[in-house]
C-alpha cells in the first residue's frame, strides 16, 4: 500500500515537472523578457548588465530550478500588462473560480448521478429517453452558446438575473466571497448552471451507461435468481458497483471544471482565473499565462492523485491484491 | 444466450472467416444500411448535416450576399431585423449586423470555414493518431511505452485546454504579421493535437489484439513485409470503432473551434467562423439585437446536435456486442 | 410417476426472440417433469436451448426473449405467467439456480458472508442469519468458515468459490436448484469433488435438480433422468442408464459413439457429420434430417414427436409402431471422418 502511493506521488512529481517546463519554456523562448521590460532608448550595454543581473545568462539548469523553486513559492514575476507581481492577480482572482467551480461541482454532481441512475433503471420508458434526448442536446451546445441563450431569457427578456459580474463581494482576509449577498447568489445561478450542463449530462449518460453495463452482469442476474428484492439489486449491488469506477471517472471530469470556466468565465465576465487567462493570452502576457498553467497543471495532477487513491480505497480487490504482493 | 443471436445474425453476413476486408465490406453492406434505414433519429440527423454541410460546401455560389465585399455594405441596413419582424427586409432574410453584413451569407461563409477546421483536424488526428497507435501496438517495447506515457499525461488534461496552450504558443510565437494569415492552419494544428490520443489508444488496444491472431502470424511467416502487414490487415481491421470516434470526433472539433474563436483566439472577424460570428453578436445582446448571435448559434447547434447522432447511432450500429 | 406427484412440470414450452429479420424460435415445444428430489440431466451441444429453458423456468429471460407458448408448473401451480414480485419470492426459496462461472457469479466488491446473510435475511428472516451463514459454509466444505466468512470473493479459488455458490443456491433450502454448467469453468480434478458436493447435498437435503451440461460424464455420475435436446427440442428422454447403455435416436447414439473410451479399439474419433443448425435455418420435419445416416423419406417431410421406444422416449420416426422399420447395425452408422468438418464433441 504505501509502496503504491509512493509511486503515484512520484509520477505526479514527474507530471508537475513536465509541466513546470513547458511553462518555463514559454516564459524563456518566446519573446525576449528584457524587451518586455524596458523602453526602446536602453541601450545594449544596460540590457546586457540587466540580462546579467537577472541571471538570464546562467545555464539551463540553473535556470529551471530558479523557476521551480520560485514557481513553488507562488512566485511568477511581474505580469507584463499590469505590471503586478503575477501571484498576486491570481489571488485576487482565484476565489472567484473556485466559488463558481464547486457550485457548477455540486450542481452536475447532485443533478448527473441520481438521473443516470434513473435513465439507467428504467431504459425504455418515456421520462429516460427524454432525458437522454435534452442530454444529448447538453453535450452537443458549446458552453458559451448555453451561456448567452441563459442571459438572452433571463437577463435580456425577462429580466430576473444579471447578466455580467459577481454582485457584491465580502472579503475575509485574501479570500472575497459571493455568497454572503443576495447579489452574489443572484449572480452566481445563471454561470454554475452554464458551467454544470455540459458535466452533468456527461455524468448522467455515464452513470447510465455504468448501470447497464453492471444490470447485465452474472452476479446480478445469480443474485436475482437467489430472489432478492428489487432494491436490493439494483441498489445494493448494481449501484454500488457502479459507483466505483463513476467516481473515479467523475473526479477527473470535475477537473475539467477549472477549465471549462474559462469559457463561462468569459461570457459572464466572470472576474475568475479564467478570464484572466484569455486576457493573458490576448495581449501575449506571459508570465501570468506561466503561472495559470503551473497551477491548473498543480490542480489536474493533485485530482488525478486523489481518484487513483480513492479508487484503491474502494475497491477490495486492489487493496488484497497488493497487500499480498507485498507479503502482508 | 448471446450465442444464440450471434449465431442466427452472423449467418447472414456472409464472408470468408478470417478475410478482414471482406468482414468490413460485408457488415457496411448488410447490417448497417439496414440499420440505418430503420433509425429515424439517424436519418433525421443525417438530413441535417447534410444540409449544413452542403449549404457551407456551396456558400459562394448561394449565398445572396457577399460579407467581405466591403464596398456593398450600407450602413442604411446595418443593424435590420429578421424579415418576419418589423423593420426587416426579405433581402436580408436573417438580418444584418452593425455593419450591415447580412446574417444568412455570413452564416453560411462562417459554416464553410467552421467545417473546413472541423473536418480538417479530425483528418489530421486520425492519421497522426491511428499512425502512432498502430506503431505503438506493432513495435511495442520502448516505442510503445513512450507514446502511451505521452498520451496517459495528455489525456489527464481537457482538450480545450491543450487546445486553447497551443494556440496561444503558436500565437506567441509567431510575429504579428503572419499571425492573421496563417491563424487557420495554427488552428486546426491546435484542435488535432488535442484530438490525436484517443485514436491512438483505440488502435494500439485493437492491434494488440490482432497482432496475435493466426492471419497476421500467417503473412509475418510467409515473409510479408511489416509495413504491408500493418496497412492491408491490421488497419481495416481497426477502421470501425476510428470511424465511431472520428464522427464523435468532427462534432467536438466544430464545438472547439467554435469556442476558441468565440473566445478571441481562434479565427478573426476578418475570416470569421460561427464562432466568430457569436462572439461578435454577443455584444449586441444586450441591446436588443439578438439575431446577430442566436441565428449562427441555431445553425452550430444543429451542426453539432445531428453530428453527434449520427456518431451515437454509428457506435451502436457497429457494436458487436448489440447485433 | 404421474404428473400429480411431479414437482416441476414443463408443458409445450416455447421460447422465441424477435430479431432484425423476423422472430425465431429458440426453444420449441419442450415438456418434461422432474420429480421431488430427482436428478434431471438436460444435455446437448452449445445453442441447443438448455440454458435458456432453465432461465424460463426460474423467470430469468432476458429480453428480447420471451415464453411464446406452454406452461410451467410449480407443484401444479403456473408459475410462468406470475408478476414480478410473486415470482422473485419463488426464487431461492423454491427455485434456485447455478451458473458457470463462479467467479463473475460473485459481487466482487462484498464480501461472502455479506451475501450470505443478505440471502438468508431475505426469505428466512433476520434472526440467526449469520449463524445459518457459518452452518451453510461448513456444509459445503469450506474450512475456517469463522474468518473466511468475511473474505471477498477473489480471495477463493474457483472450486471455493463454486461451493460459495452453493452454498448462496442452497441457503433458503429450495426444493429445486437449476444447474447450469456448474462444473464447466472449473478444473478437472475439481470438477468431481464439486459434483460430489452437489449429489450429497441433494441428497441430504430432498432437493431436486435441473443438471444442464454437455459433459456426459456428469450426466453418467449424476443423473436419474436425461433429456437429450438438439435444436430447440427434446430428442430424447428417459433414464440415465437406459440412454446411456442403449441409446434410441441416432443423435443420442452418435453423441454416445463420439466418446473416447480408454481401453477400447483404437480408430479414428467418430464424430457426427456437419453442425447443429442456426436458429434461421431450421431444417423442415425432424431438425437432425440432414445429419442422420438413417432418414428415410419421412424424416424431411414430419416433424416427430416424443415415442416411446423400449425404455425411453425418443422423437424418431424409426420407432414409430405404424410403420416398423428395422434398426441396421449400429457400429456401421456413423462415417468417421478426418478432422475438418465441424464436430460436436461430449467428453466423459
Amino acid at each position: 500500500m504505501i509502496g503504491f502511493i509512493i509511486r503515484r506521488l512520484f509520477q505526479a512529481v514527474l507530471v508537475m515537472l513536465i509541466v513546470a517546463l513547458i511553462a518555463f519554456a514559454l516564459f524563456n523562448f518566446v519573446g525576449d523578457p528584457i524587451n518586455n521590460m524596458v523602453g526602446q532608448d536602453t541601450s545594449l550595454a544596460d540590457r546586457e548588465r540587466l540580462r546579467q543581473e537577472l541571471g538570464l545568462n546562467d545555464s539551463f539548469i540553473v535556470r529551471f530550478a530558479r523557476f521551480v523553486g520560485h514557481a513553488a513559492q507562488g512566485e511568477f514575476g511581474l505580469s507584463y500588462q499590469q505590471a503586478r507581481p503575477v501571484g498576486q492577480i491570481i489571488l485576487e482572482k482565484m476565489p472567484a473560480t473556485l466559488e463558481l467551480s464547486f457550485a457548477a461541482a455540486i450542481l452536475a454532481l447532485s443533478l448527473g448521478v441520481p438521473m443516470g441512475i434513473y435513465t439507467g433503471l428504467r431504459r425504455n420508458s418515456w421520462g429516460a429517453q427524454l432525458l437522454l434526448g435534452i442530454s444529448l442536446i447538453g453535450v452537443s451546445l458549446p458552453t458559451f452558446l448555453i451561456g448567452i441563450l441563459l442571459i438572452l431569457i433571463f437577463a435580456v427578456w425577462l429580466g430576473w438575473l444579471p447578466s455580467f459580474g459577481r454582485g457584491a463581494v465580502v472579503h475575509f482576509g485574501w479570500w472575497s466571497s459571493g455568497l454572503f449577498t443576495v447579489e452574489g447568489w443572484r449572480a452566481i445561478i445563471l454561470p454554475s448552471v452554464t458551467l454544470a450542463l455540459f458535466q452533468m449530462t456527461l455524468i448522467m449518460r455515464l452513470v447510465r451507461a455504468e448501470m447497464i453495463e453492471v444490470l447485465r452482469t452474472d452476479y446480478i442476474k445469480f443474485a436475482r435468481a437467489r430472489g432478492l428484492t428489487n432494491r436490493a439489486v439494483n441498489f445494493g449491488h448494481a449501484l454500488k458497483n457502479t459507483l466505483v469506477p463513476v467516481i473515479t471517472i467523475t473526479g477527473l471530469q470535475l477537473g475539467s471544471i477549472i477549465a471549462f470556466a474559462i469559457i463561462t468565465e468569459t461570457v459572464f465576465q466572470w472576474p475568475g482565473m479564467g478570464l484572466m487567462f484569455i486576457q493573458a493570452v490576448t495581449f501575449a502576457d506571459i508570465p501570468v499565462m506561466a503561472a495559470y498553467l503551473v497551477l491548473v497543471g498543480f490542480f489536474f495532477v493533485v485530482i488525478n492523485l486523489v481518484v487513483d487513491l480513492l479508487y484503491y480505497v474502494v475497491d477490495p480487490r486492489l487493496r488484497i491484491e497488493r497487500e499480498r504482493a507485498a507479503g502482508v | 444466450m448471446s450465442e444464440l443471436l450471434t449465431a442466427s445474425t452472423t449467418a447472414t453476413a456472409a464472408a470468408p472467416a478470417g478475410s478482414a476486408p471482406g468482414r468490413l465490406r460485408g457488415v457496411l453492406g448488410s447490417d448497417l444500411l439496414w440499420s440505418f434505414r430503420h433509425s429515424p433519429v439517424a436519418i433525421v440527423a443525417a438530413i441535417v448535416a447534410l444540409t449544413v454541410i452542403l449549404s457551407a460546401a456551396l456558400a459562394p455560389w448561394i449565398a445572396p450576399h457577399d460579407p467581405f465585399d466591403l464596398a456593398s455594405l450600407s450602413l442604411l441596413d446595418a443593424s435590420n431585423p429578421p424579415a418576419w419582424i418589423e423593420g426587416g427586409s426579405w433581402s436580408y432574410p436573417l438580418g444584418t449586423d452593425n455593419q450591415g453584413r447580412d446574417v444568412l451569407s455570413a452564416i453560411l461563409y462562417g459554416a464553410r470555414l467552421s467545417l473546413v477546421v472541423g473536418v480538417s483536424a479530425v483528418v489530421f488526428a486520425v492519421l497522426l493518431g491511428v499512425t502512432l497507435g498502430l506503431i505503438a501496438g506493432w513495435r511495442g517495447g520502448i516505442v510503445e511505452t513512450i507514446i502511451m506515457r505521452i498520451a496517459d499525461v495528455q489525456l489527464s488534461f481537457p482538450a480545450i485546454l491543450i487546445a486553447l496552450l497551443i494556440d496561444g504558443v503558436a500565437r506567441s510565437l509567431l510575429p504579428r504579421e503572419v499571425q492573421a494569415e496563417i491563424t487557420l492552419y495554427v488552428l486546426i494544428g491546435a484542435i488535432a493535437l488535442s484530438a490525436w490520443v484517443q485514436y491512438a489508444r483505440t488502435v494500439r488496444g485493437s492491434t494488440l489484439v490482432e497482432r496475435n491472431k493466426e492471419y497476421i502470424q500467417a503473412a509475418r511467416v510467409i515473409g510479408v513485409h511489416p509495413v504491408k502487414i500493418v496497412i492491408g490487415h491490421l488497419l481495416p481491421n481497426v477502421l470501425g470503432p476510428v470511424l465511431v470516434i472520428a464522427t464523435i470526433n468532427l462534432a467536438l472539433a466544430v464545438l472547439t473551434e467554435a469556442t476558441l474563436s468565440f473566445l478571441g483566439v481562434g479565427l478573426p472577424p476578418t475570416q470569421p467562423s460561427l464562432g466568430t460570428l457569436i462572439r461578435v453578436g454577443n455584444d449586441y445582446l444586450l441591446s436588443g439585437d439578438w439575431w446577430i448571435s442566436i441565428f449562427p448559434g441555431s445553425v452550430l447547434a444543429l451542426l453539432i446536435l445531428s453530428v453527434n447522432l449520427l456518431g451515437d447511432w454509428l457506435r451502436d450500429a457497429l457494436n458487436p456486442k448489440l447485433r | 410417476m404421474s404428473a400429480k406427484d411431479a414437482l416441476l412440470q414443463v408443458e409445450h414450452l416455447r421460447i422465441e426472440v424477435p430479431t432484425r429479420r423476423g422472430v425465431l424460435t429458440a426453444v420449441d415445444d419442450v415438456s418434461f417433469t422432474i420429480a421431488p428430489g430427482e436428478v434431471l440431466g438436460v444435455v446437448g451441444e452449445s445453442g441447443a436451448g438448455k440454458s435458456l429453458t432453465g432461465a424460463a423456468i426460474i423467470g430469468l429471460l432476458e429480453p428480447p426473449l420471451r415464453i411464446a407458448g406452454g406452461r410451467v408448473l410449480l407443484d401444479g401451480r403456473r408459475i410462468d405467467d406470475l408478476p414480478y414480485e410473486a415470482m422473485r419470492r419463488i426464487r431461492g426459496k423454491e427455485i434456485g439456480a447455478i451458473f458457470q462461472d463462479p467467479l463473475t457469479s460473485l459481487n466482487p466488491l462484498y464480501t461472502v458472508g455479506q451475501q450470505l446473510i443478505e440471502t438468508i435475511r431475505t426469505h428466512l428472516g433476520p434472526g440467526a442469519a449469520r449463524e445459518r451463514a457459518l452452518a451453510l459454509l461448513r456444509e459445503v466444505g469450506i474450512s475456517g468458515a469463522e474468518q473466511r466468512i468475511g473474505h471477498y470473493p477473489h480471495q477463493f479459488s474457483g472450486g471455493m468459490r463454486q461451493r460459495v455458490v452453493i452454498a448462496l443456491a442452497l441457503a433458503a433450502n429450495p426444493r429445486l436448484i437449476i444447474a447450469d454448467e456448474p462444473t464447466t469453468a472449473l478444473d478437472v480434478s475439481i470438477q468431481a469433488q464439486i459434483i460430489a458436493l452437489l449429489k450429497r447435498l441433494c441428497r441430504e437435503h430432498g432437493t431436486a435438480i435441473m443438471l444442464i451440461t454437455h459433459d456426459m460424464g456428469v450426466i453418467a455420475e449424476t443423473a436419474d433422468r436425461v433429456a437429450v435436446m438438439y435444436a430447440g427440442r427434446i430428442v430424447e428422454i428417459g433414464p440415465a442408464r437406459t440412454i446411456i447403455a442403449e441409446p434410441h435416436h441416432p443423435y443420442t447414439v452418435g453423441l454416445m459413439q463420439s466418446i473416447p473410451r480408454i481401453g477400447g479399439r483404437r480408430d479414428r474419433l467418430r464424430q457426427i457429420d456437419g453442425a447443429m443448425p442456426r436458429l434461421n435455418a431450421i431444417p423442415t420435419g425432424c431438425p437432425f434430417h440432414p445429419r442422420c445416416p438413417e432418414a428415410f423419406d419421412r424424416c424431411p417431410r414430419e416433424r416427430p414427436d416424443l415415442i416411446p421406444a423400449s425404455g425411453s422416449d425418443a422423437a424418431c420416426w424409426l420407432w414409430d409402431e405404424r410403420k416398423p422399420r428395422s434398426r441396421t447395425g449400429r457400429s456401421a452408422s456413423f462415417e468417421t471422418h478426418p478432422a475438418g468438418a465441424p464436430q460436436d464433441e461430449v467428453r466423459f
